[in-house]
């Protein structure tokens, strides 16, 4: 087992490292962390103000009276969100080139803004006809425009920002960006040295949009009909999207990041560089559903994973510190005690590398098996409506009982997350004790 | 001259619990020492203001590409970053810029 994990670690490391380091992974991993991921929260906490964890069924009295009121105003009072959440695909497509500009020591912001202009020109039909005539933004629906912009669009969005910061790098390297005589003050020179590539990126798009909707649209070609790029591409990946939605895959999902963890390696952050555009398309297609009145049916996305495995930091460790602040050994119950408050938060590096977990032979078992076991339990309580699908993503440091009751806005959610601890509690305990048992040992024989 | 010592991690959480124990060893020690946690996609915002860069045992797999910034830079060892050990952090980045690249 020591040899297993030691291996283990020797191979999974460089892996990992060119998984991560990949700048396109990156640059997409960082355009969630670092532009999405606000506008997810915020988005998040709209929603939560428009669809408030009521009970259903309310009658009479101001609570009925409120409930009723909030049913009716729900689309207006769901513009907050799809304003920010709704349009995660701009921020993200911002945030890639935005990442992958600076990762080649190019402006940022600039390229960034590039990236949503050329991104905006994707989400529009172009070269469709009313009564005959070629028809502009006005025939369009701002519904159908703004969805683009959602999760629909996230392919396209990576890589509309990684085309348009590719792009910039090309002209760069190639001398072809208009440069203005050191005279010029910096900042009228760099909005000329925009001009050449914002033209040919937009102007790309432009065309390549025109030839997608007409080759790729229903015929006779309408405004109520035509498809953008992005509704294109997503049609042709949707497969992927599904798949992403099932036990097998949210399996798969908590094997590969407690793989990692087993070697000390933070595993949500590797897979989720992966498979972030997949969680948020689960997520927003949820939220579609509650928006439309309906019951939300995408299990597999970010709370999933962050609310209902995650408790108390990747590998529901949260019993187990439990256990190491009543432990006899000294050195665990040292642990215990620096690793209370951040568990409470759900960071757990210090059981992680103080136990430690990381490569140890004892615990790597329970720390793959509770997860797995938890997985596939809320998996199936989901599955079956005994407890809803999380539609809101909270911020992973959400203590647990308040990130379950946030993430599906119902009690359930909080119960569930009270099995899990129990099921985690039960599965590492006799590990620990063996654990414990061993350091004793250890500590009597020196 | 204060030296920047920046600890990485994914999101600059776990770091964060670091670096108020490594402060108060810099006090003790009389180190002047600027000390921050961030997450690993603003390494390329801060690497202009760093002296050197600590990183977390979980990331462990950047070390590579951040060393690519031409600064020293390290991995904590795993019981020091686990029980915010800051006077072993602190030594091993006062450490590794005494190193140098």
């Amino acid at each position: 087992m020591d040899k297993l994990l030691s291996f283990m670690e020797r191979t999974l490391l460089p892996v990992t490292a060119k998984i991560v380091e990949n700048r396109y992974m990156q640059a997409i991993r960082n355009a969630f962390i670092g532009s999405a991921l606000p506008m997810i929260i915020v988005g998040s906490i709209f929603l939560i103000l428009a669809i408030p964890p009521l009970p259903d069924g309310l009658h009479g009295g101001w609570l009925g009276r409120v409930s009723e009121w909030l049913t009716e105003a729900r689309p207006m009072l769901m513009i907050p969100y799809q304003l920010t959440f709704g349009l995660v695909a701009f921020w993200v497509c911002y945030g890639v080139a935005e990442s992958l500009a600076k990762h080649y020591k190019m402006d940022g912001g600039r390229v960034g803004l590039m990236a949503m202009a050329t991104l905006l020109v994707f989400c529009l039909p172009v070269g469709v006809r009313q009564h005959g005539h070629l028809v502009g933004l006005s025939a369009i629906s701002l519904d159908r425009f703004l969805d683009d912009l959602g999760a629909v669009g996230l392919f396209v969005a990576m890589l509309t920002g990684i085309g348009v910061a590719e792009l910039n790098r090309f002209l760069l390297r190639r001398g072809l960006i208009l440069k203005m005589p050191p005279a010029v003050p910096q900042n009228v020179s760099r909005s000329f040295e925009m001009m050449v590539p914002a033209f040919l990126a937009v102007g790309s798009a432009f065309l390549l949009e025109w030839w997608a909707t007409t080759t790729w649209s229903p015929q006779p070609l309408d405004p109520a009909t035509a498809l953008t790029l992005p509704q294109i591409v997503m049609a042709k990946l949707s497969f992927l999207v599904q798949a992403s939605d099932t036990l097998p895959s949210a399996i798969l999902q908590i094997w590969l990041m407690m793989l990692l963890w087993a070697v000390g390696i933070h595993g949500m952050n590797v897979v989720s560089s992966v498979a972030y555009p997949l969680w948020q398309n689960n997520l927003s297609s949820n939220i579609a559903e509650l928006g439309a009145g309906e019951q939300a049916t995408h299990i597999v996305s970010e709370p999933f994973f962050h609310m209902y495995a995650h408790l108390g930091g990747s590998g529901a460790t949260l019993p187990l510190v439990f256990m190491l602040l009543r432990s006899h050994v000294s050195q665990l119950k040292q642990v215990g005690r620096v690793a209370l408050v951040p568990a409470l938060f759900n960071i757990n590096e210090p059981v992680v590398f103080g136990v430690p977990i990381a490569l140890n032979p004892i615990l790597a078992l329970p720390l793959l098996a509770a997860p797995t076991v938890i997985v596939t339990i809320n998996f199936l309580a989901m599955h079956s409506g005994l407890v809803p699908v999380p539609t809101v993503q909270p911020p992973l440091t959400m203590p647990v009982f308040l990130g379950g009751f946030l993430a599906d806005g119902s009690w359930r959610g909080t119960v569930l997350q009270g099995v899990d601890l129990a099921v985690a509690g039960l599965i590492y305990y006799p590990f620990f004790k063996l654990y414990e048992k061993k350091l004793s040992h250890f500590a009597a024989g020196e | 001259m204060n030296r920047n010592i920046v600890l990485v991690c994914s999101f600059g959480l776990s770091t964060s619990l670091l670096v108020n124990s490594m402060e108060t060893a810099a006090k003790e020690a009389g180190a002047q020492v600027r000390i921050r946690a961030i997450g690993s996609n603003e390494v390329p915002d801060v690497v202009d203001e760093t002296d050197v860069f600590l990183i977390a045992p979980q990331v462990r797999y950047l070390l590579n590409g951040i060393a690519a910034h031409g600064l020293p830079a390290g991995v904590i060892e795993g019981r020091a970053y686990a029980l915010a050990d800051g006077r072993a952090a602190l030594h091993q980045a006062l450490s590794l810029l005494e190193q140098g690249v």
